[in-house]
This record gives C-alpha cells, sequence and structure tokens, in this order.
C-alpha cells in the first residue's frame, strides 16, 4: 500500500504506466467478452477494409477485425511477458544462488556457462530454443525464460556474493544448518530486492523479444493473434495497401512496452535508491 | 576468453543436433543429389559419432577453416567473407549513431534538468526504448511510400559500387536501430553527467572562472562517459540482434540473415561457424570495452599499476 501511494505521489509517469498494464491485464484476461469478434472469424467479403465504424481498427486480408485480433493479441504478451519473466528470475535465482553461495568450482563452472549463453547472438538462440521446444504458447514462454535466465543470474550472484560474508551466514552454519536451510531462509530472503527490481525492468524487454521472434516467424504459431506475428505475415505483405494492418498492432507493442518500461523504472527508483536512473 | 569459447562450441553443437529435422532430409527433397539417404549423410560427414563430428569441426577451426556449408556447398568463409560487411557497416553505422545521439542528448538533458529540454529529450528516449525497431521500419517504408511515392531501394547497392547510394541505402536501418540502441546511452550519460556535475571539483572549476563549456566537456563529461562505455558492450550483441531484424525488413543479405537461414536449413557447420564467430566478436569488443576503459579512467591505471 505505501508502495502504490508512493509510486502514485512520487512517480506520477510510474503511476501511469501502472494504469496501463492494468488496462492490459483486465483486456488479456477478458478479451473474449470485450473484443466484438473472435480473433478467427473471417469474412473474406470483408478483406482489407479500411477503418470504420463496424470496424474499429479495419480489417486483416480474411477480413477478420482487426480490433478484436488486437485485444486478444494483449493475452500472447502479457502472458509471455509474465510468465518468461517469472520462468527467468525462477531459474536466474537458482543459479546465481547457488554459484554464488557455494563459490570455488561450483561457481567457476557455472559462470563460464553463463559466459558462453551471454556471448552468443540472444536472438539467434531463443529462435533456436523455439525450434528446439516445437511451436506453442509454452515453448515461447519457456525459451525466452531461459534466455534471460542467464543475465538475471549474474545480478542475484553478485548480491549473493554480499550476503555470504555476512556473520549470520556463518553462525546458522556454525549451528548446524544444512545449506539447503541456509540458501532458503537466509540468502534468498535477502536477495529479494535485487530479484524484484531487475524483473520488473525485465517484462517489457521479454515482450519486446517475443514480437520480434514473432516477427521473423517463429513465435506462437497462427492463427493465435500476437502482435508481432500481426506485423510479420499479414502486416508487410500488405504494407501499402492496408496500411493500417501495420499500424495498430505495432502501437499497441509500444503502448505495452511503454507501460512497463516506466513503471519498471519507477518501481527501481523506488525500491532500490542506489540504482537510481540509468 | 578461450574456455568460455569452448563452451560456447559444445552449447552451440549440441544444441544444433537436438534440433528436430534433418538438413539431409530437406535436401534429399529437394535437390536429391544422392542415391539414397544414407550414402547422402555420409557424404556431408552426418553419418559418424557426436564426438568425431565435434572432434572434426574443432580440429578444422584450429586450422581456420570454418567447414563447407551442407546446403550450397560453399565454405563458410567465403560465405562470411561475402556478408560480413553488409552487417559490419550497419552495426557500426548504428552503434555511431547511438553514441552520437545518446552521448549528446543526455549531456544537453543533464545541463537543463527538469527543464523543457531535460523532459522532451528524456520523453523521446523512452519512445525509441519501447518503439520495437521493427515497426519503425515497417512505418519508414510505408509512410514515404504512400505519401510521398518514395520506397527505400531493397536492392544492395555495394559501398564500392556508389559509396552516396550505398550509405543513403545504410541511413534509414542504421538510424533506426541507432535510435533504440542509444536511449539507454542517453539516460546512462545523463544520469552519470547529473552526479559528477554535484561533485566538489566541478564546483571549484567553476569557481575558477571557466566558462560552461570547458566545464562540462573537459571536466563533467570524461568521467561522466565511463559507464556509457560499459553499456556499449552490452549494446554491440543487441545490435546483432538488432541487425538480424532490420536485415529482413530491408532485404540486406548479412549475417543476420544469414543465422536463420541457416537455422531453417539446419545447416549445422554454418549455424555453428557463424555463432562462433559471433560469440567471439562480441568478447573482442567487451575486452576493447575493457581496454578503453583502462585508457580513459586513470583510476583503473594507477589500480593495476
Amino acid at each position: 500500500m505505501t508502495l502504490l501511494r508512493a509510486l502514485v505521489t512520487r512517480k506520477p509517469i510510474g503511476a501511469v504506466g501502472a494504469a496501463i498494464v492494468l488496462v492490459l491485464l483486465v483486456v488479456a484476461v477478458f478479451a473474449d467478452r470485450l473484443a466484438p469478434q473472435h480473433f478467427n472469424e473471417t469474412s473474406l467479403t470483408d478483406a482489407l477494409q479500411p477503418p470504420s465504424r463496424a470496424h474499429w481498427f479495419g480489417t486483416d486480408e480474411l477480413g477478420r477485425d482487426l480490433y478484436s485480433r488486437i485485444l486478444y493479441g494483449a493475452q500472447v504478451s502479457m502472458t509471455v511477458g509474465l510468465a518468461a519473466t517469472a520462468v527467468a528470475v525462477l531459474l536466474g535465482a537458482a543459479i546465481g544462488i547457488v554459484s554464488g553461495y557455494f563459490g570455488r568450482g561450483v561457481d567457476l563452472a557455472l559462470q563460464r556457462v553463463v559466459d558462453a549463453w551471454l556471448a552468443f547472438p540472444g536472438l539467434v538462440m531463443v529462435i533456436a530454443l523455439l525450434v528446439l521446444l516445437g511451436p506453442g504458447l509454452g515453448s515461447v514462454i519457456l525459451a525466452l525464460g531461459i534466455s534471460q535466465a542467464f543475465p538475471q543470474s549474474r545480478i542475484i550472484r553478485g548480491a549473493t556474493l554480499v550476503v555470504r560474508e555476512h556473520a549470520y551466514i556463518e553462525a546458522s552454519r556454525a549451528s548446524g544448518a544444512s545449506h539447503g536451510r541456509v540458501l532458503l531462509r537466509h540468502v534468498l530472503p535477502n536477495v529479494v530486492a535485487p530479484i524484484i527490481v531487475s524483473a520488473s525492468t525485465y517484462v517489457s524487454f521479454v515482450i519486446l523479444i517475443e514480437a520480434a521472434v514473432s516477427f521473423l516467424g517463429y513465435g506462437v504459431p497462427p492463427p493465435r493473434p500476437s502482435w508481432g506475428g500481426m506485423l510479420s505475415a499479414t502486416g508487410r505483405s500488405y504494407m501499402v495497401r492496408a496500411p493500417w494492418l501495420s499500424v495498430f498492432p505495432g502501437l499497441a507493442l509500444t503502448l505495452a512496452i511503454f507501460a512497463f518500461n516506466v513503471l519498471g523504472d519507477a518501481l527501481r527508483d523506488l525500491l532500490d535508491p542506489r540504482l537510481r536512473a540509468a | 576468453m578461450v574456455p568460455t569459447l569452448l563452451v560456447v562450441s559444445v552449447m552451440v553443437f549440441v544444441i544444433m543436433r537436438l534440433l528436430p529435422g534433418d538438413v539431409v532430409n530437406l535436401m534429399f527433397q529437394d535437390l536429391g543429389y544422392a542415391q539414397s539417404l544414407a550414402e547422402m549423410r555420409a557424404k556431408l560427414g552426418l553419418d559418424l559419432p557426436f564426438h568425431q563430428q565435434y572432434g572434426r569441426w574443432l580440429a578444422g577451426l584450429l586450422r581456420g577453416d570454418l567447414g563447407e556449408s551442407l546446403w550450397t556447398q560453399r565454405s563458410v568463409v567465403s560465405v562470411l567473407a561475402e556478408r560480413l560487411p553488409v552487417t559490419l557497416e550497419l552495426g557500426l553505422l548504428s552503434l555511431a549513431f547511438a553514441v552520437v545521439y545518446g552521448g549528446v542528448t543526455g549531456v544537453l538533458a543533464a545541463i537543463s534538468q527538469d527543464r523543457w529540454p531535460d523532459m522532451t529529450l528524456r520523453s523521446v528516449a523512452m519512445m525509441f526504448l519501447s518503439l520495437p525497431s521493427f515497426w519503425l521500419g515497417t512505418l519508414a517504408i510505408v509512410v514515404p511510400s504512400i505519401w510521398l511515392g518514395w520506397s527505400p531501394s531493397l536492392q544492395l547497392v555495394p559501398f564500392g559500387a556508389s559509396p552516396r547510394e550505398n550509405l543513403v541505402q545504410f541511413a534509414l536501418p542504421a538510424a533506426i536501430l541507432g535510435s533504440h540502441l542509444g536511449a539507454p546511452i542517453m539516460r546512462m550519460t545523463r544520469a552519470m553527467m547529473l552526479e559528477v556535475l554535484r561533485h566538489d571539483y566541478v564546483r571549484t572549476a567553476r569557481a575558477k572562472g571557466l566558462a560552461p563549456a570547458p566545464v562540462v566537456l573537459k571536466h563533467a563529461l570524461r568521467n561522466a562517459i565511463i559507464p556509457s562505455v560499459t553499456i556499449l558492450g552490452v549494446q554491440t550483441s543487441q545490435a546483432i540482434a538488432g541487425s538480424i531484424v532490420m536485415e529482413t525488413l530491408f532485404q540486406l543479405p548479412g549475417m543476420g540473415s544469414l543465422l536463420v537461414e541457416a537455422l531453417a536449413h539446419r545447416d549445422f557447420p554454418m549455424f555453428q561457424s557463424l555463432v562462433l564467430f559471433l560469440a567471439l566478436f562480441v568478447m573482442a569488443v567487451n575486452l576493447l570495452v575493457d581496454l578503453t576503459y583502462f585508457a580513459i579512467d586513470p583510476r583503473t591505471r594507477a589500480q593495476a599499476g
């Protein structure tokens, strides 16, 4: 509650971002009630209609209502954005905490793998993972989550290295606590703040990468609408004849990324004064 | 660097072999230049156990032989030589754009903190950060063609053939990519400038009567720029990702589109060697960043010496 009040009074732009995120979540959850049509309801006689009263954002090459498809598109972006970030945080925290806490050989081995992953051309490795996992929403979430877990783990490892040196860790070990108990009861709670701060900035990045991957044709398979996918398949081939097909999905995408960006910025400033700005 | 590269090589090798689908099947159906699948497999060296395939590839790498494309039978090195300049040009131009844009607006925003130029420049940076570059690129192709009847050339003009046309062709994708890459640089430069401008030595410089411009440029900027250099290392790998999208959109035959093609064809040697090459490149840039750090921050030199 205090965080919410601080957000509204001290970070008004961040509060706007939070409001947009909330709207997008509502749209995603209630898309089937809010959308005038189902996302895959085709009507070839209505193909490529410009925006009108009947079709606010126009129609695509199969006569599907673009406004409805964009509302449904929020489902993919929001689900992927939040779920992939959750995967990245959990996996990244596991790697980071284990690497930082045990140090030595474990740390060395894990960090070489992280180094290697960070040197990879990221987008291509996400696509490779997607090919490996097969098409589907779950694969997109997993692929993006895994790829973001490595940079995430770096931050958490750094935080763990600091926590590890504290006297209460040593005291806990000396009093006979197992490694597992120390990790869960003492290390984890003390690295939660940096985890939340970095996670809040990952969501927008994940949404952007999902859209880029869909744009390249490797995202959530059709007919399920995703904003990046709409820009790729239909948007590009009808770019000049039906510009609304490239304009509206892009606007939706930009709005979502903007909202998470400013919200992430605000949360970081409020939660972690040391990491201000940048 | 070497151990990391080895891990990279193993990882990319394993990932490639795990992928469903197989170049032999794809090729047999499409091209059919062998009697049977088994013969084709043997021709391509894919009948060997994995560790031998890996050993062969690694031995080749050590001799500077990156292998041959399974798909086109061309040597990876020659394809690389053809595609690399395009990506390098796009990457360098967009990074240059990013540094100039991010640096200049970052300083301008910092010296006008909380007044309208600062607000405007920060909003613009946030906008560039939120605009997906492939969407901006699509608009950049669509809008002029509707209103002006002009569209960017989608046929590569080599720099040697016509430097002017070539630069015009690259300007648009480079600016789009550069604006996205420049936004974090702007934010970092601004934040660091604000911090540095509060330091005593800046106040001293002002107090002894120095004009505002030298204070900002000679005293403050030099210290404020250091973290931005670090970002540049990260931005390089993002520039590679961005160039994949830009090359697809503007139909530039570079490394990015080559990588996506190689993956789609399951062209093992091509993909593996390209990824390894890019990984080496990213690591080299990060090393360069560290060295630059060393050069512009005397404190790191004092520690090392």
